[in-house]
């Protein structure tokens, strides 16, 4: 079964193909057919893969030589583990439930075909991503996948916002992607090999991993350096590890949008709301968290790289959660929430509890690919963003309503939806961990997340309907994913409680990675009361008499103008780097339109005006030709007798 | 007699008949110039035929060749002369310009 | 001996030939009225004749009679008249001083340079440099032609032959 791992990419690709070159000519149920079918047998074979990890354990990679350079190597193949067995199977049911929710969603879309093309060429991306045996492949399908990301979100290229926001989320990726391909690039010279299990090999404990990468990453190091005349040569063996982890982790910051790059994220919604719940909630933004978990033994080698890790996730955490809790736009909120959840899990990883952030990553594939779609959902049917033109659709949308509030409860981390587990485990690790300042920053987001999720619960389901459309529930094709996801938002979470810890032992069966709390109780209570606090907070605000919340917003003044404002990072972002790196471009413009090109054209002008000024010389007169002729033969005749004779 | 008063006669009626083929304007003159220029050519091959270490006969030979394609490209020239003069009705030499820039 | 130069007939009739040649060149440049051109055309080409029957060129002198003297001056002289030349409707000057100048300056460079050459080269001098030939030139040209040069005969009548039927084609009015 192991064996046939490579057909769950590839079948995605198959589908890509297939569509592509039928083109128009496929009618759109056979478009959105096939590819349903094509990732739901990937799913399938994901399930028969995730059952023999759990029975036999990982195998070996299977790897195929592809190029060979002097001493080094390079393959490509597949290789399975826990880790990758349980993101196969996320990535591969999400996707199923995208393509099918798509079908209703995009019907009647000039382009429908090609937006099933785009998406299983995403979906092959990633399940190549997470297969993959070495960095460098890895590092293919990371690109891979931004691509991907850019074309859908840039789907609709003739709004102008979608095409400025694709450019913006695949230009700010690459920021992160430059820092992940020198570490990258690091790492060879240090070990030789793009490998992870030749990285990582046979050395598990952090000390050991500082030793194992960090002595022959110091020499190549000063060798390769010295070369260069950069003045890293002096380094010891320490600050080089530490180099690689914050350059690694550099790509997963571009990747999962946390800060400072996650400007890129909330402009993204440009995009289709099926691309949104499978890109940017479920999968492409996991790769980063994915990207960390799989480099683990790098950054538990170096306290420093971890340290900053968790800061920045937690951070990034709070400062989300703040930002969602004043935004008009229902996916922007939605898209808020995912950074702030990506922070959370990044803080997991820093410290060190890679199986809580593993399982806050799959619960929240779950429930935030369900809020999307359920958003999705309701988009279709109002034809509208805001969240101030809903209102009472509890009525209109029974299904649409259920699944949200079971996302809702999921994502604000009540007991005992999914959310709940997960979360809760992060926030033991960091307190149990002695990170308490984390600890506080991850609790008061949590209360905003409660806050900010109900508060769109209650202006979308409550009260009565302002706009003046006619709501009604999608077909089975978008009720579908919404029950099957809301189904697992609300049970998902079992699969790693404190009483039975399966996704732990799962993850773990080589052995113990990172730092796995014991269960609190007391801190699980607190979680729950500050999630129900927040709801509390949102009902008070919206469903009690009117205008509450505009009064609040007043009261709050500064702080709200920040967080409405998103904190004014687009606007430092535009003043610091956009504005000069624009006026570099112009001056560079002028240089090569009138400097270069202007000696290319002189050129051309030159061979030209001379042209024009030596024309009149044929005027066609056979004579004068003669004339010159003999004229020159009487010079070299004269010539020849001064210089007496030639021979 | 001596060689060099024939071969300077062949120059001197060379020079002439290059002077007024490039100076004449009627194209009918230019055409006799270069008739001048042939005789002249002629003049020099009877001359080494008659003057030659050992005498042969192949100059008169060569030169009855002479005669022969000159009379042929007169024949040749002159068609294409009154076809120009047909078209344009001039025979300027000035008026043959069709390859001007 | 006049000037070095032993007096013999052939000196005399020498001479005279060349007189007759070079004056009838010189007229043909400089007369105004194409018709007395050509008939210095005819000059030049009985004068030539002459000399070639000094050089002991007897048929080729013949044959340069009959066909330049006769056939190419007469066919110049109807072009002439087909191409209403005989009119003086030239306008403005000949030839301009300039370029008569500068011609003139180069053709007398270049004449004069093979002039020099010829002085100055040693010509070898035949021992039977006056009668060169015992038999009739006729005989030995027809000889030549058909046995050591039958290749080169054959061509130039082809040439001949296609300059005719190209003159022809050529020169014909083309039909309406």
């Amino acid at each position: 079964m192991i064996g046939m791992t490579w057909l769950v990419p590839v079948l995605p690709l198959v589908a890509y193909v297939i569509l592509l070159a039928s083109g128009r000519r496929m009618n759109e149920s056979a478009a959105a057919g096939i590819s349903t079918a094509a990732v739901f047998v990937s799913f399938l074979l994901s399930i028969a893969i995730v059952a023999n990890v759990a029975a036999y354990g990982p195998a070996a990679p299977t790897v195929y030589p592809w190029l060979q350079f002097g001493y080094g190597m390079i393959t490509v193949g597949y290789q399975v583990t826990s880790l990758n067995a349980l993101m196969l199977l996320v990535v591969s049911l999400v996707s199923t439930l995208v393509l099918l929710f798509s079908r209703s969603y995009m019907r009647g879309d000039d382009r429908f075909s090609r937006f099933y093309q785009y998406l299983n060429l995403f979906v092959f991306s990633m399940l190549g991503l997470v297969v993959s045996p070495n960095l460098l492949q890895f590092y293919i399908f990371w690109e891979l996948v931004g691509v991907c990301s850019y074309l859908l979100v840039g789907f609709w290229y003739f709004k102008p916002e979608a095409a400025a926001a694709a450019k913006k989320a695949f230009i700010v990726t690459r920021i992160g992607d430059v820092g992940l391909f020198i570490g990258i690039i690091l790492l060879f010279l240090a070990r030789g090999t793009f490998d992870f299990t030749t990285l990582f090999g046979g050395v598990s404990a952090p000390v050991g991993m500082a030793t194992h990468l960090a002595a022959p990453l110091a020499y190549a190091g000063s060798k390769f350096f010295s070369l260069w005349y950069i003045p890293f040569a002096g380094w010891h063996a320490g600050p080089f590890v530490t180099l690689v982890a914050l350059l690694v982790f550099i790509g997963a910051v571009g990747k999962s949008a946390q800060f400072p790059l996650h400007v890129w994220l909330p402009d993204a919604m440009e995009g289709p709301t099926p691309v949104s719940a499978l890109i940017h909630a479920a999968t492409m933004v996991a790769a980063g968290v994915y990207l960390v978990a799989r480099m683990f033994p790098l950054f538990e080698a170096s306290a420093t790289a971890s340290e900053t890790v968790a800061v920045i996730g937690g951070f990034t955490a709070i400062l989300a959660a703040s930002i969602g809790l004043t935004q008009r736009d229902i996916k922007r909120v939605i898209a808020y929430s995912t950074v702030s959840q990506l922070g959370y899990m990044m803080l997991a990883m820093g410290v060190g509890a890679y199986v809580s952030g593993m399982f806050h990553l799959v619960t929240h594939a779950f429930f935030k690919a369900l809020l999307f779609l359920a958003a999705g959902s309701v988009i279709h049917a109002l034809n509208t963003q805001d969240l101030f033109e809903m209102g009472g659709l509890r009525k209109y949308m029974p299904i649409t309503h259920a699944t949200f509030l079971a996302g809702a409860l999921a994502l604000a981390g009540i007991p005992p939806f999914a959310g709940f587990w997960s979360k809760d485990d992060i926030l033991t690790a960091a307190f149990s961990s002695g990170h308490y300042v984390l600890y506080a920053m991850g609790l008061i987001a949590a209360f905003f997340t409660a806050a900010y999720i109900f508060r769109v619960y209650f202006l979308t389901f409550s009260g009565a309907y302002k706009g003046d459309g006619h709501p009604h529930e999608g077909g089975p094709a978008m009720t579908i994913p919404l029950i099957v996801l809301g189904v697992l938002a609300t049970v998902g979470g079992f699969i790693n409680t404190p009483f039975d810890p399966m996704l732990g032992s799962f993850l773990q069966d080589q052995g113990p990675i990172g730092y796995n709390p014991p269960a609190n109780w007391a801190l699980m209570a607190v979680s729950a009361l500050v999630g129900l606090s927040g709801i509390w907070l949102a009902y008070t605000l919206y469903r009690t008499s009117e205008g509450r919340a505009q009064r609040f917003a007043q009261r709050t003044g500064f702080l709200y103008t920040l967080s409405f404002n998103k904190f004014y990072v687009d606007e430092l972002y535009n003043l610091i780097i956009v504005t000069p790196v624009f006026k570099i471009a112009a001056v560079l413009q002028f240089v090569d339109r009138w400097i270069i090109d202007g000696l290319v054209r002189l050129a051309g002008e030159i061979g030209y005006t001379g042209g024009v000024g030596v024309k009149y010389s044929s005027t066609g007169q056979v004579q004068t030709y003669g004339l010159v002729t003999v004229f020159g033969l009487a010079v070299m005749v004269l010539i020849v007798i001064g210089i007496g004779g030639v021979i | 007699m001596a060689l060099q008063p024939f071969l300077a006669l062949g120059a001197i009626l060379f020079g002439i008949g290059l002077f007024g083929a490039l100076t004449k304007r009627n194209l009918i003159i230019v055409l006799i110039s270069i008739e001048m220029m042939l005789n002249a050519a002629n003049i020099n091959l009877v001359a080494f035929s008659h003057f030659a270490l050992k005498p042969n006969i192949d100059g008169q030979v060569y030169a009855l060749f002479n005669i022969a394609i000159a009379a042929a490209e007169v024949a040749v020239g002159l068609a294409i002369l009154l076809s120009f003069f047909r078209t344009r009705s001039s025979s300027d030499v000035r008026d043959v310009n069709l390859m001007k820039w | 001996m006049l000037f070095g130069i032993p007096i013999t007939g052939e000196t005399v009739a020498y001479f005279v030939l060349a007189l007759i040649i070079i004056t009838s060149g010189v007229f043909l440049m400089t007369l105004q009225s194409v018709m007395h051109m050509a008939l210095a055309l005819g000059g030049v080409f009985l004068g030539v004749a002459g000399v070639f029957v000094i050089l002991g060129a007897d048929f080729v002198g013949i044959v340069q009679v009959m066909i330049y003297a006769g056939a190419i001056t007469i066919l110049m002289v109807f072009s002439l008249m087909l191409t209403h030349s005989g009119k003086s409707s030239e306008e403005g000057p000949e030839v301009g001083a300039v370029r008569g100048t500068v011609t003139f300056v180069g053709v007398a460079v270049i004449v004069g340079a093979i002039l020099l050459v010829i002085r100055g080269t040693s010509w070898p001098v035949s021992p039977t440099a006056m009668q060169p030939f015992h038999q009739s030139t006729v005989l030995l040209i027809a000889d030549a032609l058909f046995h050591t040069y039958t290749i080169q005969f054959e061509l130039v009548s082809a040439i001949l032959t296609t300059a005719l039927v190209g003159a022809v084609i050529i020169a014909r009015k083309e039909e309406q």
